[in-house]
C-alpha cells in the first residue's frame, strides 16, 4: 500500500475506455437493498464495504471517476467485502469486477492508497455518518474509501448499463443534493493531498 | 428512493396531533382553571367508558380517544369511579409537579399519561408520571383523541394491531435516556426480563445522535409486563428511565417520526414543550402557540420544508387539510390570529430562554429556527398565503407585520450564535464602507465563511430563510442583501430526499453559483478597488 500524500494524476486522455457486458444491480429498490442487508447481517454480521477513489486530471483539476447508474445516481466503484476478506484485496477484486476487462490478460495493477474516509451505517437505513453514533454499539455497515493511484496507461471496460464519468472536485463540493453526503465530501478528504498534474 | 413526502406528512400528522394537545391546553389556559375543567371531564370519562362497548365514532374527540384504548376495554367498567378518584388525585398533584417539571420527551410523557389515564395498573408510578407531565388531562385525551379520530373513522383499526387485553402488548417505549446510553446497555438490562425481539432507537436524522428513547419489543407479553414494572425508573448512566407500553397509535407516531427525516424536530419539540407548558400555565401563551403552530403547520408543509417553517399561521391551512378535531381547529384560528404578533415579537429573545437546559449546540437549530420560522413561512410561496387568508386573515396580516419586524431586526436581534455571526458580519459590512474595504472584506469573508458553516449546520434554519440567500460572496456586492444561500440548504438536505422544489431551486442555484464563484469574486475585487479611489 502506498501511503504518500502525493497523488499523480494523468489526463483522462491517457486512459482507454471500453465496454463489457451489463452488470446488473443486485437490488431493484432501496427496500430490497435494505432487506438484503438485514439478511446478510444476520448471517455475517456487520458489512464492510470498500470503495475506490480513482483520480484523473483535466485542466489541472482533479477529477473522480464515478459510475453512473441510470441518469442520476452516481456511485464509487467498489462493493461489499466477503467475510474475512482483506480490505485491499477486496477492493482490488471489486475494482476489477467493475472496471477491468474480462480477459485475464489485461488486468490492471491496482495501486490502492490510503483510506481517506470511513462512513458508518447505524441502522438498516440509507443514512450513513462519518462516525458511529455514540448510542450504537452494532453498526450495520462500515464503508471505507480508499484513494487508488492510477498509472499512466490503463484500459477500463465499463459495463454497458453504467456510465463512467470523470467528475471534477468542484462539482462534488457542497453538492449533497446530487451526490450524497459520502461523495460530496470527498473533496474535503482529498484536500490534504498534493496532486501532481502530469501532462503527456 | 427514500422516504417520500408522504412520510413527511405523516410526521406532520404526529406533530399536528401533538400541537392539538398543546392547543387544547391553551384553551384551558391557566392551570387553576384547567383543573376545574378536568374535574368536569371526569364525568365525561364515566360517560365515555360506558360508550366503549357501544361503539365509537362520536365527533367528540375524547370519546374515540378513550374508546379505542382496547387495553382498557375489558377493565373499564370497573374503573370509572377509580378513575374519577385517581384522576382527581392527579389533578391536585399536577400543579405542584408542574413547577418541578423537567423536560420530558413529550411523546414519551404522553404515553405515560395516556397509560396512566386508564388507571388499569393502579401502580404508584402512574401518578408520578402524570405529575411529571405538565400537560393537563384534557390534553392527554386530546392527544390520544386526535390521532384516533382518524383511526376511529377508519374503523376497528387498532384492534388488529393490539389485542384488547393489555397483556398481549409486547412493545414498550423506554425514554429519558442519555444520548450516549447504548443499545448494548439497554439490551443487557432488558434481557433479564425475557427474550428481546428488537430494540429500535430513535435518533436524529441529521446527526445520528440518539433522541434518548427507544422502542423495545419482546416476544412474550408477560415478560413485557414484568420488564415494564421492573425497569421503570431504572438508572441508566445515572439517569432514571421512563417506561411505557406502546399502543398502536403511538407506535404509528413513532414510526412515522422515525422514518421522517426531520426527526431532530421531534427532539427539539419535546424539550421545548416541557418548559413551554409551564409557561402556558403561567399565562405565557406565546411559546405554546409558536410550538403549536409549528406542529400544526408541519403537516401541510412537510413536503416543502423540513417542517420548521410551519409556525403559527400554519394552524389555519393545516386545519383545512386535515379533517380532524374540528373543535381544535376552532381554537387554532382565532387563537393564532390574536396571538401572532406578540409571539413573533417575543420569539427571537424568548426562545433561548424557553429551554435553558437544551444545549443550543444540539438543538439550537431547532430552537433558532423557531424564531425564524415565521419569516420562513411568510416567505413561502403560493399555496400558503392563500390558505392563510382563507382561515385567519388577521393572523396573516399579523404575520406579515411580524415578518417585516423580523427582517429589520435581522442583523441585530438574532439569538443563537449563528445569528450572532450574521449580525456581526453585517455590522462589519456596514463599517467596512467607511474603513478600507479590501481589508474588511478579507475579514468579512472569514466571518461569512464561519457563519456559512454555521448555516450549513442548521438545516431547518436554512430552509426557513431559503428565500433570503446568504451568499457570502454576494455580500461583497451588496451589504444589505440578506438573501441566504440556497446551496446551504441543499447541503443539509439529504441526498436522496425527494423535495423537488428545493432541489430544482438548488440545482439552478448550483449552476448559477458555479458561474458566480469565479465571476463574482472578480467583480467584487473590481468594485471594491474602485470604490475608495473614487
Amino acid at each position: 500500500m502506498v501511503t504518500t500524500s502525493v497523488v499523480n494524476t494523468y489526463p483522462l486522455s491517457s486512459y482507454t475506455f471500453g465496454t463489457k457486458e451489463t452488470k446488473m444491480e443486485k437490488d431493484t429498490s432501496v427496500a430490497d437493498r435494505l432487506a438484503r442487508m438485514k439478511v446478510n447481517y444476520t448471517k455475517e454480521g456487520m458489512r464492510t464495504s470498500v470503495e475506490g477513489i480513482l483520480l484523473v486530471q483535466e485542466h489541472n483539476h482533479p477529477h473522480i471517476l464515478l459510475l453512473q447508474i441510470g441518469n442520476t445516481f452516481c456511485k464509487l466503484p467498489g462493493g461489499r467485502l466477503k467475510p474475512g476478506e482483506n480490505e485491499i484485496e477486496g477492493l482490488k477484486r471489486k475494482l476489477s469486477s467493475k472496471l477491468a476487462a474480462n480477459s485475464p490478460g489485461i488486468q490492471p495493477n491496482w495501486q490502492v492508497g490510503e483510506c481517506v474516509a470511513i462512513w458508518w451505517r447505524p441502522n438498516f437505513e440509507t443514512i450513513m455518518y462519518p462516525y458511529c453514533p455514540p448510542h450504537i454499539t452494532k453498526p450495520k455497515e462500515c464503508k471505507k474509501l480508499f484513494v487508488v493511484h492510477l498509472s499512466e496507461r490503463e484500459y477500463f471496460a465499463v459495463p454497458k448499463n453504467l456510465k463512467l464519468l470523470a467528475v471534477p472536485l468542484f462539482e462534488l463540493y457542497d453538492n449533497v443534493q446530487r451526490y450524497g453526503p459520502v461523495i460530496s465530501t470527498i473533496p474535503q478528504q482529498l484536500s490534504r493531498f498534493q496532486f501532481n498534474m502530469i501532462h503527456p | 428512493m427514500d422516504p417520500t413526502a408522504d412520510e413527511q406528512l405523516d410526521y406532520g400528522d404526529e406533530e399536528y396531533r401533538g400541537s392539538h394537545k398543546m392547543q387544547y391546553h391553551v384553551s384551558g389556559t391557566i392551570h387553576a382553571l384547567a383543573e376545574d375543567e378536568m374535574l368536569g371531564e371526569d364525568d365525561e370519562y364515566d360517560y365515555l367508558y360506558n360508550d366503549v362497548n357501544i361503539g365509537e365514532g362520536s365527533e367528540e374527540a375524547k370519546i374515540p380517544g378513550i374508546a379505542t384504548k382496547e387495553n382498557y376495554a375489558g377493565t373499564e367498567v370497573q374503573f370509572p369511579q377509580q378513575n374519577g378518584g385517581s384522576l382527581v388525585e392527579r389533578e391536585t398533584e399536577r400543579p405542584a409537579d408542574a413547577a418541578q417539571k423537567s423536560r420530558p420527551s413529550a411523546l414519551t410523557m404522553n404515553l405515560n399519561s395516556q397509560v396512566g389515564n386508564s388507571g388499569y395498573q393502579g401502580s404508584m408510578p402512574m401518578p408520578q408520571k402524570i405529575g411529571a407531565d405538565p400537560m393537563a388531562m384534557p390534553e392527554i385525551n386530546v392527544s390520544e383523541a386526535t390521532p384516533l379520530v382518524n383511526s376511529v373513522v377508519a374503523g376497528p383499526r387498532v384492534v388488529q394491531h393490539m389485542p384488547s387485553l393489555e397483556n398481549a402488548n409486547t412493545m414498550l417505549f423506554v425514554g429519558e435516556l442519555h444520548w450516549w446510553t447504548t443499545d448494548a446497555e439497554l439490551e443487557s438490562v432488558l434481557t433479564q426480563y425475557g427474550n428481546v425481539k428488537e430494540i429500535k432507537f430513535f435518533d436524529e436524522r441529521a446527526s445520528g445522535k440518539s433522541k434518548g428513547y427507544c422502542q423495545v419489543e419482546f416476544f412474550d407479553p408477560g415478560s413485557t409486563a414484568t420488564c415494564k414494572e421492573g425497569i421503570n425508573g431504572y438508572n441508566f448512566n445515572g439517569r432514571p428511565c421512563v417506561v411505557a407500553f406502546a399502543t398502536a397509535q403511538t407506535i404509528k407516531q413513532m414510526d412515522s417520526s422515525y422514518a421522517n427525516k426531520t426527526q431532530n424536530q421531534v427532539q427539539s419539540q419535546p424539550q421545548g414543550r416541557g418548559p413551554m407548558n409551564e409557561g402556558v400555565g403561567r399565562g405565557g401563551p406565546n411559546y405554546t402557540l409558536g410550538d403549536a403552530g409549528r406542529n400544526l403547520g408541519r403537516g401541510s408543509w412537510g413536503r416543502r420544508e423540513t417542517g420548521m417553517p410551519n409556525r403559527g399561521p400554519g394552524g389555519g391551512p393545516v386545519r383545512g387539510k386535515r379533517s380532524r378535531g374540528a373543535g381544535y381547529g376552532g381554537f387554532s384560528g382565532p387563537a393564532f390570529s390574536g396571538m401572532m404578533p406578540p409571539f413573533l415579537a417575543v420569539n427571537p429573545m424568548g426562545h433561548p430562554g424557553v429551554a435553558p437546559h437544551v444545549n443550543p449546540a444540539f438543538f439550537g437549530r431547532g430552537m433558532a429556527a423557531n424564531g425564524m420560522g415565521i419569516m420562513g413561512t411568510a416567505g413561502m410561496d403560493g399555496p400558503h398565503p392563500g390558505m392563510w387568508t382563507d382561515t385567519s386573515g388577521g393572523g396573516w396580516g399579523g404575520e406579515e407585520h411580524g415578518r417585516r419586524t423580523r427582517e429589520s431586526s435581522y442583523g441585530g436581534e438574532d439569538n443563537a450564535s449563528e445569528y450572532g455571526y450574521r449580525g456581526v458580519s453585517h455590522d462589519k459590512e456596514a463599517r467596512s464602507s467607511v474603513v478600507s474595504r479590501e481589508k474588511e472584506r478579507g475579514s468579512e469573508r472569514d466571518w461569512s465563511g464561519n457563519s456559512d458553516r454555521r448555516y450549513r449546520d442548521e438545516r431547518e434554519h436554512d430552509r426557513d430563510r431559503h428565500d433570503k440567500e446568504h451568499r457570502y460572496r454576494e455580500e461583497m456586492d451588496d451589504y444589505r442583501d440578506y438573501r441566504q444561500k440556497e446551496r446551504e440548504s441543499e447541503y443539509e438536505e439529504e441526498y436522496d430526499r425527494g423535495q423537488s422544489s428545493s432541489r430544482s431551486r438548488s440545482k439552478s442555484q448550483a449552476a448559477r453559483e458555479e458561474n458566480h464563484r469565479s465571476r463574482s469574486r472578480d467583480t467584487n475585487y473590481g468594485k471594491r478597488r474602485r470604490g475608495p479611489s473614487e
